[in-house]
């Protein structure tokens, strides 16, 4: 059973196709990146996947379960759960307490049988996440990094059987983004689905096992991170093409 | 690491401050015997109903309802009407009203869910404006300009009215506490950081809002039922923009999103109010002004002060909020 598949779909603001006919579909176990340069529909994909936007045609099966005009707060309850490109921290409160948030929707209810196991598994994904000791701290006093690490564990704390993440490595520093790959790798290595956007290529192809390459809202390749890095549409799209030489008379 | 469990952590959470001006208007009750005080504390008591009603919604959500009139004169109309027209028993009337409030609240609530900012605060502006002007087109029950005079009292003795306001007031008080303290206070406090997030938390958030307009609703109603068999009379002043706006800015100066915040600012600002009669003449300029000044001053309201927010012990004598070390 794949956990996620997506055919054909298709969504226009306006004039402008964001996406035209996008097809891919998500193993089970796979880490896949999503790659394109800017404005490519890459985040617009995400949206209509999470539920965040409406899409014209086409459509999304989690686990061969239709989600076409499905609530954002539906679609985590199915098990499908996205992070945030601009982060979306919830300032105001603290760690802890923006933790349990995610823990008091439907699905996570239904997981916990007590409190006491509900704190635990809370307090086990945040040192997981390597935040263990800013479990008290407010939000507002995070840096970047940890904005980020909390954002991954308030999707956890959903139960997600499928992950997306929205461009983690952006505005972070190098230590920071190892961090984050180890944290995905080990998220990975048990089992779950995890759909990443990214524009640091380097760190992603290491990380990554099929890429899916968007440009102009339609997809231009697919395959093995080994396979992308020589494709020639791939290159076009990133590089743009050699001008042919005009013969000087 | 213990968490504590929900009752434990709402006796722990209470705010000393907040406990201690409940006590201390219950004191004053019972030893003051000048019947313009107890006038004035009545007041403010239903006053500071008003003001904690008010932010459970917009202190938790940040979107400024401007309409609590419609609440308060709504309820206080319908609760007149049915105690003078029908000659309901104020004890049924009032809780009767408030219901209708709170189930307009779902209603006003779940048409207003998509609007954000000032088309919230100007949607909620014009549902009460609708009731103001209802009040004067249907002038044959509800009295026009004057408004229905003449309902039921509650006893006949001041002092016995001012602790039935006081009672209720204590109960909205310790509701509005257990509401914000639980989870749902929690999501709302989400909501306001980030509604995205929140619903990507698989949270429906449309349903909490709505519910939060409902709860904010049914406090405010019963506030204005309060208010119209206290002062015996329910005139369009309490549908009008003026009460409002004055609600707000009492809420706001005391701190919203804080619960005891608007309750210490109601409290003291009307006392303020009242007791600037002395002055007649110059009391709306005075307290207008005093309004001003401390909007102008402190925007963030006075509970929501830097200083009392970081100190360890100022945070947890007026917020309850104890600092994990």
């Amino acid at each position: 059973m794949k956990p996620l598949e997506v055919v054909n779909l298709s969504k226009n603001f306006g004039g402008l196709e964001a996406l035209g006919r996008i097809s891919f579909s998500v193993l089970p176990g796979e880490i896949l990146g999503i790659i394109g340069p800017n404005g490519a529909g890459k985040t617009t994909l995400f949206n209509c996947i999470s539920g965040f936007l409406s899409f014209d045609s086409g459509s999304v099966a989690l686990f061969e379960h239709n989600i076409e005009g499905y609530k954002p707060y539906q679609i985590v309850n199915l098990g499908l759960t996205r992070t945030w490109q601009l982060l979306k921290p919830f300032f105001g409160m603290r760690v802890m307490e923006a933790i349990m948030v995610p823990s008091f929707c439907r699905r996570a209810r239904a997981k916990h049988h007590s409190k006491k196991e509900k704190q635990e598994k809370l307090i086990e994904i945040l040192e997981d996440m390597g935040l263990g000791e800013k479990i008290w701290q407010e939000v507002d006093n995070l840096n970047q990094g940890e904005l980020r690490l909390l954002d991954i564990a308030r999707a956890l704390v959903t139960f997600p059987k499928i992950l997306l993440l929205d461009e983690p490595f952006s505005g972070l520093s190098h230590k920071e983004i190892k961090n984050i790959s180890n944290v995905v790798r080990n998220l990975n290595t048990q089992g779950l689905p995890v759909v990443i956007i990214e524009h640091r290529l380097r760190e992603l192809m290491r990380l990554v096992q099929k890429v899916v390459v968007i440009n102009f809202g339609q997809k231009i390749a697919e395959g093995t991170p080994e396979l992308i890095v020589r494709d020639a549409n791939v290159i076009k799209a990133y590089l743009g093409e050699r001008r042919p030489k005009i013969a000087l008379a | 690491m213990n968490l504590p469990g929900k009752l434990e952590s709402f006796t722990r959470n209470q705010s000393p401050f907040g406990l201690l001006v409940l006590v201390a208007m219950a004191v004053f009750g019972l030893v003051s015997d000048n019947l313009f005080y107890i006038e004035v504390i009545k007041v403010a008591a239903i006053y500071a109903i008003f003001a904690m009603s008010w932010d459970i919604l917009t202190g938790y959500t940040h979107e400024v309802n401007f309409g609590c009139a419609f609440f308060i004169g709504g309820a206080g109309y319908l609760s007149g009407i049915l105690n003078s027209i029908f000659s309901f028993s104020l004890y049924l009337a009032i809780p009767l009203s408030a219901l209708a409030a709170g189930i307009s609240g779902i209603f006003i609530g779940y048409l207003t869910l998509r609007l954000k900012g000032p088309y919230f605060a100007m949607a909620t502006l014009a549902f009460a404006s609708i009731l103001f002007k209802l009040s004067f087109i249907f002038y044959e029950i509800t009295g026009g300009e004057e408004g229905i005079s003449g309902l039921d009292v509650f006893t006949d003795d001041p002092t016995k009215d001012f602790f039935v306001a006081w009672g209720v007031m204590v109960a909205v008080y310790f509701t509005l506490m257990l509401y914000a303290q639980s989870k749902h206070g929690m999501i709302l406090k989400a909501i306001r950081a980030d509604e995205d997030a929140t619903q990507s938390a698989g949270i429906n958030t449309a349903y909490y809002k709505t519910e939060a307009f409902a709860i904010s609703g049914f406090m405010a109603g019963i506030g204005g039922g309060v208010f119209a068999h206290s002062q015996m009379h329910i005139g369009p002043t309490m549908l009008s923009g003026h009460i409002s706006t004055i609600i707000i800015l009492l809420a706001i100066i005391g701190g919203m999103g804080t619960i005891v915040g608007p309750l210490l600012g109601a409290i003291c600002l009307t006392i303020i109010n009242e007791y600037l009669r002395v002055v007649e003449e110059y009391r709306i300029v005075l307290y207008t002004g005093i309004l001003i000044l401390l909007i102008y001053l402190i925007p963030e309201g006075l509970l929501n002060l830097k200083f009392i927010k970081k100190s360890k012990m100022l945070s947890f004598l007026f917020l309850g909020d104890r600092k994990p070390t």
